[in-house]
C-alpha cells in the first residue's frame, strides 16, 4: 500500500491552530477553509483533532468537512458510543480515541465491533521522561501509568485498525519526526502505524518514509508555503517513493 | 436531471450529497417505492453487510422497485462499494443471501477469496482501466482511488469488468458495468478530484 | 469579548488572538521574538534565499515588489534595491481612493529608485459596481483594494515569469502571531481568501452576488497549476528584518523625503496616508463590526515596542476611536449614494453581540478601562513624536480622490 500523507487540523475552541509541544497555540483560522485547501492541494487523508480542553466541537464537524472528499478521521474528547455514533453520522470515516483508550478500553471494542476495525484509530501521545517513552492523556496533561507497550496491546486486542503515535516533544518544533519513537513502536506491533510531530522540511518526510509508516502526519507544516502538499509529493515521487500522486 | 441517492439507513449519503453539490449537480434522497419509481438515476451507497442490506431493502419494500429500475426501466444506476457487491448473484457476509444477480458471481471475504493475509482493503489503490467506458471519461489510467472493504466478488465474468486493482498479485474488481448499471468498489466521494470526476461522468450518462 | 493583558487587541479580532494563562495574546508572544532572535542571522538567511533568484542578465527583473504611496513600500524598495542589490519590477494597484500626498510619494519613489513600474487601474465604473456590492453585502469598501493589491503582483509574476515576489510585513504574524518568524511563512492563496478577503475571492462573489465575470476578471487569481509550475513564491521581509514601522518610515523621511499626513482617527501620520478612506470610513466599519479600530493596531504596536504603556494606549484609543471619519462626503459622491443609505448600513453592520445601546448611546459591552489620571493625559504624544513632512508648496491641497496624478522626473 502507498504511504499516506495525512494533514492534521488541530482545533482549539473552534479555531484551527498551530500546536507547539501541546502547550503553545497560534491561530491559523477557520478549520473549514484549512480542510478545503488541504483537500485541493492533494492530501491523502485528514485527521481533525479537537484539542479544546473544555468544549467539544462535534456539532460543527459536518460543516467543517463539507468540501472535503478524502477520508476523514475525527478525534478529541470522544467519551462514549453516543459520541462515536454522532461523529460517524456526521461523516467521519474513522474515529481517533486517545484518553478513553486507557480509561475505557471496552469502548474500543464496541466501536470496532459496530463500525469495523478500519473505523477505529487508537491515538497515543508520548513524551520522553527520564529517557523513557511515557504515555500522556487529556491533551498531554495527565501522565499515564500505562506503558506504551501496554496501550498498544490494548489497541490490538480491542480491534483497532490503526495506531497514531504523536510525539509531544517534537510537536511544532520543525526538527524532524522522532524516528526512534517510531522504530520502538513498530517493533511492538503489526498494526498500521501513523507518525506525527516535528515536520519542518521535506527531507524529514524522506527520512521517515524509509522506515515504513502507514501514514505520515503533519499539521503546521502544510500551512507555511503555497501548495506545500504538492511540492512535498513531487519531491517524494522524484525520489521514487510509493505515494499517491495525481497526474 | 436530478440524481437520486438511496437512503436506506446505511451508507454515507451526506458525503455523496456534498460531493454532488460541490460539482454543482442537483440531487435528492429517495427512501420509498414511490420516490424510487419517480427517479431518473440512482446512486446506491453501501455500508454494513450484504445480508443486512438485502434484508432491509425487502423489509422496506423497495427491493422490487430497484429491480424494476435496473432491469425493466433500464435507468442509470451506480452502486458504490457494498452497493456494487449486491448486484452480484449472492453474498456470504453474515448469512448467505441472494443479490440482484445482474452480474454472475459471488461475494465473500478477501481473506477467503484471495488466500492472502490481507483481511481489509483499506487505502489508496491504483486502478487499471481495462475497458473504456463513460464512467472513466477523462481519467488517466493508473490513478488512485480510495477503497475500504472486507468483502469482494469472485467467480465473476471478466466481460463486464471495466477496471481492476491488484491484491497480492491477484486482479480484483475496481469497477464493473453492464448497460445502464455501474458498480465501483472504491468510494468516489472519498477519492479526491478523480472521484468527483467519476460522479460527474455518471451524471452525464 | 476579552482583551489581551499586554496590548490592546480584543478577542473579537477577525484573525483570532489566542490568550494564554496570563491572558497574554499570541501576537504579543510572537512579538517577543523581535527581542530574542538573532536578526543578523535572519538577514543572512534572506540573502541566501534571494541568491538563487538573482538573474545574471542586467536587464532582467530579479523580483517583483508590490508598492503603494503609503505604508512600507519605500522601506521595502530601499532594502530590495540598495541593500539586497536586486533589480525589481514594481507594481501597484490603483485603489481609486488616492490622496495627493500618496500620489506624490509613489511618483517620487519611482523616480528616485529608477524602477520600471506597472500599474493596474480598473475601469472606475466596474470598481464602483464591485464596491457598492461589497458595501451592501459585507459593510466593506475595501474588498477591491485588497483583492487588487494581492492579485496583481501574482498575475504579473506569472505573465512575465518573475517568480519571486517580495512583500513587507505579514499581517497575521504582525498583529496576532499567526505564525512564528521562524516559520518563514510564504504567500498563499489560502491566506488571501480567508484573511485578506474574509472568505470571498472573486469566484465566490460571482456565485453570491449579481456581479459578472466581466466586472471581476481583473481580480481572478492565476490557477494552482500555473503557480505551481512557475514556482511563484512570495516572501515577507518581516521574517528576516526586525520590523518597526515607525523607525522605518522615519528613515524613509530622512532619506527620500517621504510625505506624511495628519490623520483623524489615529496619531500615526505615516501609514495609509495614501488613502482617503482607510483610516476613516473603512476604519469606522471595522469599529462597528469588531469593536476595535486602527488606533488599537497602532497603540498595540507602540506598546509592544515599549514606546508607550498600556494605560497610555487605552487613553489614546479612547481619544481617537470616536472621532468622526473624514472624507465621507467624497465617498458618498464617488459611490453615488446618500448619507441616509450609509447610516442604514452602519446600523446593519454594527455587531450587537459586542455593542449595546445605553441611554441612546452605543457602547461596547466589554470595554477597555481608562486608568490614567488627568495630569498624565497631557503631552503623551508630543507634537514632534511623529515627524511631519510635506513636499507641498503653499498651493492648495487637492482634497478629494485622485485617479491619476502628475509624475515627477528628478
Amino acid at each position: 500500500m502507498k504511504t499516506r500523507i495525512i494533514g492534521v487540523v488541530n482545533i482549539l475552541n473552534g479555531v484551527a491552530v498551530q500546536s507547539i509541544q501541546f502547550n503553545r497555540f497560534l491561530p491559523i483560522g477557520d478549520p473549514k477553509i484549512a480542510i478545503e485547501y488541504l483537500f485541493s492541494w492533494g492530501i491523502d487523508e485528514i485527521i481533525i483533532l479537537d484539542i479544546s480542553r473544555e468544549k467539544k466541537m462535534f456539532k460543527k464537524f459536518s460543516y467543517f468537512i463539507k468540501n472535503c472528499f478524502v477520508p476523514v478521521t475525527i478525534g478529541g474528547g470522544i467519551n462514549n458510543m453516543k459520541d462515536v455514533d454522532h461523529l460517524i453520522k456526521s461523516g467521519a470515516d474513522k474515529v481517533a480515541i486517545n484518553t478513553q483508550a486507557i480509561n475505557d478500553p471496552m469502548l474500543l471494542e464496541s466501536v470496532s465491533k459496530k463500525y469495523g476495525n478500519q473505523a477505529l484509530i487508537v491515538s497515543i501521545d508520548v513524551k520522553k521522561i527520564k529517557n523513557k517513552y511515557t504515555v500522556f492523556t487529556n491533551s498531554g496533561m495527565v501522565e499515564s501509568k500505562i506503558s506504551l507497550k501496554e496501550i498498544i496491546n490494548i489497541a490490538e486486542n480491542s480491534g483497532a485498525g490503526e495506531i497514531l503515535i504523536n510525539s509531544i516533544d517534537s510537536d511544532g518544533t520543525k526538527k524532524g519526526f522522532d524516528k526512534r519513537l517510531f522504530i520502538f513502536t513498530k517493533n511492538c506491533t503489526n498494526l498500521p502505524l501513523n507518525i506525527c510531530g516535528g515536520a519542518g522540511k521535506t527531507s524529514h518526510f524522506e527520512e521517515i518514509i524509509n522506515l515504513g509508516p502507514s501514514g505520515i502526519c503533519a499539521a503546521n507544516f502544510f500551512h507555511f508555503k503555497e501548495q506545500r502538499v504538492r511540492f512535498l509529493k513531487d519531491y517524494l515521487v522524484s525520489l521514487k517513493k510509493n505515494i499517491r500522486i495525481s497526474n | 436531471m436530478k440524481i437520486s441517492i438511496l437512503d436506506s439507513g446505511f451508507g454515507n449519503i451526506r458525503g455523496i450529497k456534498n460531493a454532488l453539490s460541490f460539482i454543482n449537480l442537483d440531487c435528492n434522497f429517495v427512501k420509498n417505492k414511490t420516490q424510487i419509481s419517480n427517479s431518473n438515476s440512482i446512486i446506491i451507497p453501501g455500508v454494513g453487510s450484504f445480508y443486512q442490506t438485502i434484508k432491509r431493502f425487502k423489509k422496506k419494500k423497495i427491493y422490487d422497485e430497484l429491480v424494476k429500475h435496473i432491469f425493466i426501466k433500464k435507468k442509470p444506476m451506480l452502486g458504490i462499494c457494498l452497493g456494487m457487491q449486491i448486484l452480484f448473484s449472492n453474498g456470504n457476509e453474515d448469512k448467505e443471501i441472494n443479490g440482484f444477480n445482474l452480474f454472475k458471481g459471488n461475494v465473500d471475504s478477501i481473506n477467503n477469496t484471495c488466500n492472502s493475509e490481507l483481511t481489509h482493503n483499506v487505502g489508496w489503490q491504483n486502478i487499471k482501466i481495462v475497458k473504456k467506458n463513460l464512467l472513466f471519461k477523462g481519467i488517466p489510467d493508473n490513478e488512485s482511488f480510495y477503497f475500504a472493504h472486507k468483502y469482494t466478488p469472485y467467480n465473476f465474468n471478466k466481460l463486464n469488468v471495466t477496471a481492476t486493482y491488484r491484491n497480492n498479485g491477484k486482479k480484483m474488481i475496481a469497477a464493473i458495468n453492464k448497460k445502464n448499471a455501474y458498480g465501483v468498489q472504491f468510494h468516489p466521494e472519498k477519492s479526491g478530484k478523480f472521484g468527483l470526476k467519476v460522479l460527474k461522468n455518471f451524471s452525464e450518462i | 469579548m476579552n482583551y489581551c493583558s499586554k496590548c490592546l487587541y480584543p478577542t473579537s479580532h477577525p484573525l483570532n488572538i489566542i490568550l494564554d494563562k496570563k491572558n497574554i495574546c499570541s501576537g504579543c508572544i510572537i512579538h517577543e521574538e523581535k527581542n530574542t532572535l538573532d536578526w543578523n542571522k535572519r538577514f543572512d538567511k534572506l540573502n541566501k534565499i534571494i541568491k538563487s533568484y538573482k538573474t545574471k542578465k542586467k536587464d532582467m527583473f530579479d523580483c517583483i515588489v508590490p508598492v503603494s504611496g503609503g505604508r512600507d513600500s519605500h522601506f521595502i524598495l530601499h532594502i530590495v534595491k540598495k541593500i539586497l542589490k536586486l533589480n525589481p519590477l514594481i507594481v501597484d494597484y490603483n485603489t481609486h481612493y488616492n490622496t495627493e500626498a500618496g500620489i506624490r510619494n509613489l511618483n517620487y519613489l519611482k523616480s528616485i529608485m529608477g524602477t520600471t513600474h506597472f500599474n493596474l487601474t480598473t475601469d472606475p465604473k466596474k470598481v464602483k459596481k464591485i464596491t457598492h456590492t461589497t458595501l451592501k453585502k459585507f459593510g466593506n469598501i475595501y474588498w477591491h483594494c485588497i483583492a487588487g493589491q494581492t492579485v496583481f503582483p501574482v498575475q504579473i509574476a506569472c505573465k512575465m515569469n518573475i517568480p519571486l515576489i517580495i512583500w513587507g510585513a505579514h499581517q497575521g504574524i504582525d498583529q496576532v502571531g499567526m505564525y512564528s518568524h521562524l516559520d518563514e511563512i510564504e504567500m498563499t492563496r489560502k491566506y488571501r481568501k480567508e484573511h485578506d478577503l474574509f472568505g470571498y475571492e472573486a469566484e465566490d462573489l460571482l456565485e453570491i452576488t449579481n456581479l459578472k465575470k466581466n466586472d471581476l476578471e481583473n481580480y481572478m487569481y492565476p490557477s494552482d497549476k500555473e503557480i505551481f509550475s512557475k514556482g511563484i513564491k512570495g516572501i515577507y521581509l518581516n521574517n528576516y528584518i526586525r520590523w518597526d514601522s515607525k523607525h522605518q518610515h522615519e528613515l524613509m523621511i530622512s532619506k527620500y523625503k517621504y510625505e506624511t499626513v495628519k490623520q483623524e482617527r489615529t496619531f500615526d501620520t505615516y501609514n495609509h496616508i495614501n488613502c482617503l478612506h482607510y483610516s476613516n470610513l473603512h476604519d469606522f466599519f471595522k469599529y462597528l463590526k469588531f469593536g476595535y479600530s486602527l488606533i488599537n493596531d497602532h497603540c498595540s504596536r507602540e506598546i509592544r515596542l515599549k514606546r508607550i504603556t498600556r494605560d497610555q494606549g487605552i487613553y489614546l484609543v479612547n481619544k481617537y476611536r470616536n472621532k468622526e471619519p473624514n472624507n465621507i462626503n467624497y465617498f458618498l459622491n464617488w459611490m453615488g449614494i446618500k448619507q441616509k443609505e450609509l447610516k442604514y448600513l452602519f446600523d446593519k453592520f454594527r455587531d450587537t453581540s459586542i455593542w449595546v445601546k445605553i441611554k441612546n448611546k452605543w457602547v461596547l459591552k466589554n470595554d477597555l478601562k481608562i486608568k490614567l489620571d488627568s495630569s498624565n493625559k497631557i503631552n503623551i504624544f508630543k507634537k514632534d513624536n511623529f515627524i511631519s513632512n510635506s513636499r507641498k508648496s503653499n498651493k492648495e491641497f487637492i482634497k478629494g480622490p485622485i485617479l491619476f496624478g502628475k509624475g515627477y522626473d528628478i
